[in-house]
């Protein structure tokens, strides 16, 4: 195989750029790679920066003395063959470990400070379990994996693609992100059909996870606008994707208290003759901000968005109403929410609305599993949600259309076999706004609704 | 037709999707009648391996060809698909969707049995999609296609638990790290308005008619006055009376008589009358079908990782 190509730049580790630090515990930390500095990785020890910059990403390294690193390669766990070991002998013994804790601590005080080899720590601890040799050859390596992970110094440089950051944040802190999955995201991507010329609107209350999705899955040739509350934006995941300033070009904020052009007018264009250098700085700071706004403003006046992303704190309802007249036709919208309620309401505004088409309502499932041979199960411990997605498809209402031949509507209250939503008149009565918003008359209605349409039919 | 771009006007030969009814929808080439496979939905979650636009990637076997276009879509513009099938039909097939759709370029189909001859690629590619009957087969090809100095990802899509322990073993062995395996599915809930009356609601209706009863029970068995009633007989029939016209007026008004005895002071209705809109009380819900999708496949996923010498 060749081995002197030049790999893609992109795919070495830089100075300066942001990467995702994987420990043994699973655990993540991030960090930024400023030359000539070292990262701390308490009971994990310390690399130096200059040590992993120019390498690949991917690479797990030991620290075998202090702040020295080399790359590791695992020994397998699935190496381990079955024996007739069974744990019948073994007692819950708490003193089990031979080890005082003070001693325990002592050791890796010392495998911190480079004088033990982790490897030597495991061995005295294990070797010193009493039990041990009474483990069966499965449980034995399982419990010396266990002590691994606790007392290895391995850590792995991970770089911080889309998966990588939400699942880092998914782990680390979910609240942040509004506990979006990895595989919710997937959907979220695929469903808003995001590729390469992709105009796409994004309300993120997800400090900037939807816009990173957005980004990454488009190109020089794509345009993103997200909407935001007040005038600065705080979107702090997107300095952890290490966009490129060409990549950022591409993206736009808007205030919702913006949108209108008529709310733009907050700089004024004056005589920069007389100004002194600080007055003439401020002064094109602001010139700046107000041209990037008037190209906001214009991004979104122009209309057809391909995709509209939505993650946010706020009705879903309240912000399709703002937003679903600049989404083009046929162009996918996608609704994530920790909770169902919330797309409940949107969804069912969505069948009483000629705005949109196809709604539906998903959650996320996803199951991991321990693959070994003949040891393969699901994990003991599962994530119990990856929140819901409402997705729809945006339509043109057409008034005027007639069909070219149409059999006679049947009665509104014939009940349908496969219980589908009637149309929710009260609603439509009482929350849309706009007077177009028709009634659809789709003649399967849910055999729940007869007696509702037979009352207000009379 | 331009696949990657949105257009606002359809034309002729344009590929379609017709709905048919809010959630019923027909794939149609304007003109010619053609069925477009789409498992949208399914796709999704073989995502994860993390495509962007410029990557470079595996997929075998081609089948439909509905997965290539969700993968073209993530790598265009400037990626690029090899894809591999070993039916010749679904080959031709596909690579007649793929000129049809605009990706050909994007797009390189391949006829070839990769379990016996392998990729013949090296050192190219950014990820490896698999979904074959013995994917374990072509690990070790995978290997090798992969861009041997850059991290890249592997992902395999089998249904059988079987095929996923010796695929992982393969894995382990060609020195593949991370491998980690999920099941993933999307739930539909479907939303629908159920009415959810309070039990108040539907003691009082049935109060209502009990009330009923007694009174054409009164009149059926009008005069022996009771012991307790003996010493106001005649204020009692007066309340009788009232209460009977006072029902017509009010609670049993507007409602069809469809079962009630004739008498001498009016009709009663006796059916248990039904509940008002405003204590049917609708509420828009969520149910899960009475079936979904059980399994998809295991979805095995590893990463290569370039290899460093001390």
């Amino acid at each position: 195989m060749a081995t002197n190509t030049v790999p893609q730049e992109g795919h070495l580790v830089r100075a300066h750029q942001f990467v995702l630090i994987q420990l043994t515990s699973g655990n993540y930390k991030t960090v930024q790679l400023k030359p000539g500095s070292t990262v701390e990785l308490g009971k994990f020890g310390a690399f130096q920066t200059d040590d992993i910059i120019g390498k690949p990403f991917g690479v797990t390294y030991e620290v075998y003395e202090k702040k020295r690193i080399r790359p590791y390669r695992a020994a397998d766990l699935s190496a381990v063959e079955e024996t007739e070991a069974t744990n019948r002998d073994i007692l819950d013994d708490p003193n089990g470990q031979k080890l005082s804790h003070q001693e325990i601590e002592q050791l890796k005080q010392s495998s911190i400070e480079g004088e033990v080899n982790h490897e030597q720590l495991v061995e005295k601890v294990v070797e010193n379990n009493k039990h041990f040799e009474k483990k069966t050859e499965f449980s034995k390596a399982k419990y010396i994996q266990r002590k691994k992970k606790k007392f290895f110094k391995l850590f792995t440089v991970v770089e911080p693609t889309l998966y990588n950051v939400c699942d880092y944040f998914f782990q680390k802190n979910p609240t942040k992100t509004r506990d979006i999955r990895v595989d919710t995201l997937s959907q979220m991507v695929t469903y808003a059909n995001i590729s390469a010329y992709s105009r796409t609107l994004v309300v993120d209350d997800t400090h900037g996870l939807l816009l990173c999705a957005a980004l990454t899955r488009s190109t020089v040739h794509s345009q993103v606008l997200a909407l935001m509350e007040g005038d600065s934006p705080s979107f702090e995941i997107l300095k952890l994707m290490n966009f490129p300033p060409e990549t950022l070009d591409r993206l736009h904020y808007l205030s919702w208290n913006r949108m209108s052009k008529d709310e733009a007018a907050f700089f004024d264009e004056r005589d920069t003759s007389k100004m002194d250098d600080k007055e003439l700085r401020g002064h094109e700071r602001r010139r700046k901000t107000y041209e990037k706004l008037l190209a906001s403003q214009s991004l979104l006046a122009a209309g057809d968005f391909d995709a509209l992303l939505i993650a946010s704190q706020y009705d879903p309802v309240s912000i399709l109403k703002e937003l679903v007249p600049y989404v083009g036709g046929s162009r996918p919208i996608v609704v994530y929410s920790p909770s169902k309620e919330p797309l409940i309401m949107a969804a069912a505004y969505m069948k009483t609305s000629p705005d949109f088409i196809n709604p539906q309502i998903t959650e996320s499932w996803m199951r991991e599993y321990q693959v070994l041979p003949g040891r393969t199960h699901p994990l003991m411990v599962m994530s119990a949600g990856g929140g819901f997605l409402l997705t729809a498809i945006r339509v043109y209402d057409s008034p005027e259309a007639v069909p070219i031949f149409s059999t006679p509507r049947l009665a509104p209250c014939r009940p349908s076999r496969t219980g589908r939503l009637p149309p929710p008149r009260k609603i439509a009565e009482k929350s849309t706004s706009s007077p177009s918003a028709k009634v659809p008359s789709e003649s399967e209605n849910s055999t729940s609704a007869m007696t509702m349409e037979t009352e207000e039919s009379k | 037709m331009a696949f990657f771009r949105f257009k606002s006007i359809i034309e002729d030969g344009d590929q379609i999707v017709v709905y048919l009814s809010r959630d019923y929808m027909v794939p149609l080439v304007v003109d010619a009648t053609k069925v477009y496979h789409n498992r949208y939905g399914s796709f999704a979650h073989k995502n994860m391996i993390d495509l962007t636009p410029g990557k470079k990637m595996i997929e075998t076997g081609t089948g439909s060809g509905s997965f290539s276009h969700s993968i073209a879509r993530s790598l265009a513009p400037d990626g690029h698909l090899y894809t591999f099938e070993y039916h010749e039909q679904r080959y031709n097939i596909a690579k007649q969707e793929f000129q049809d759709h605009g990706i050909a370029d994007l797009v390189t189909i391949q006829h070839r049995d990769v379990c016996k001859d392998g990729f013949g690629i090296t050192n190219e590619v950014h990820a490896v999609f698999l979904d074959l009957p013995a994917p374990w087969e072509v690990v070790a090809s995978a290997r090798a296609a992969f861009q041997q100095n850059t991290v890249g990802r592997l992902c395999s899509f089998s249904p059988c638990i079987e095929q996923v322990d010796r695929t992982c073993k393969a894995l382990t062995e060609e020195g593949f790290s991370n491998i980690t395996m999920f099941e993933v599915l999307s739930r539909p809930h479907e939303l629908r308005q159920t009415p959810l009356p309070s039990i108040q609601a539907a003691i009082a209706r049935h109060q209502s008619q009990r009330e009923s009863k007694a009174i054409v029970t009164a009149r059926r068995y009008p005069t022996e006055p009771k012991e307790e009633d003996q010493s106001s007989s005649t204020e009692t029939t007066h309340k009788k009376r009232k209460l009977e016209t006072g029902e017509e007026d009010s609670t049993l008004a507007g409602v069809p008589d469809k079962s009630s005895t004739p008498s001498e002071s009016g009709r009663v209705n006796l059916t248990l009358r039904p509940l008002t809109t405003e204590e049917l009380n609708y509420q828009y819900v969520t149910k899960t079908p009475t079936e979904c999708r059980g399994h998809t496949s295991y979805l095995t996923f590893a990463t290569w990782v370039p290899q460093l010498d001390n």
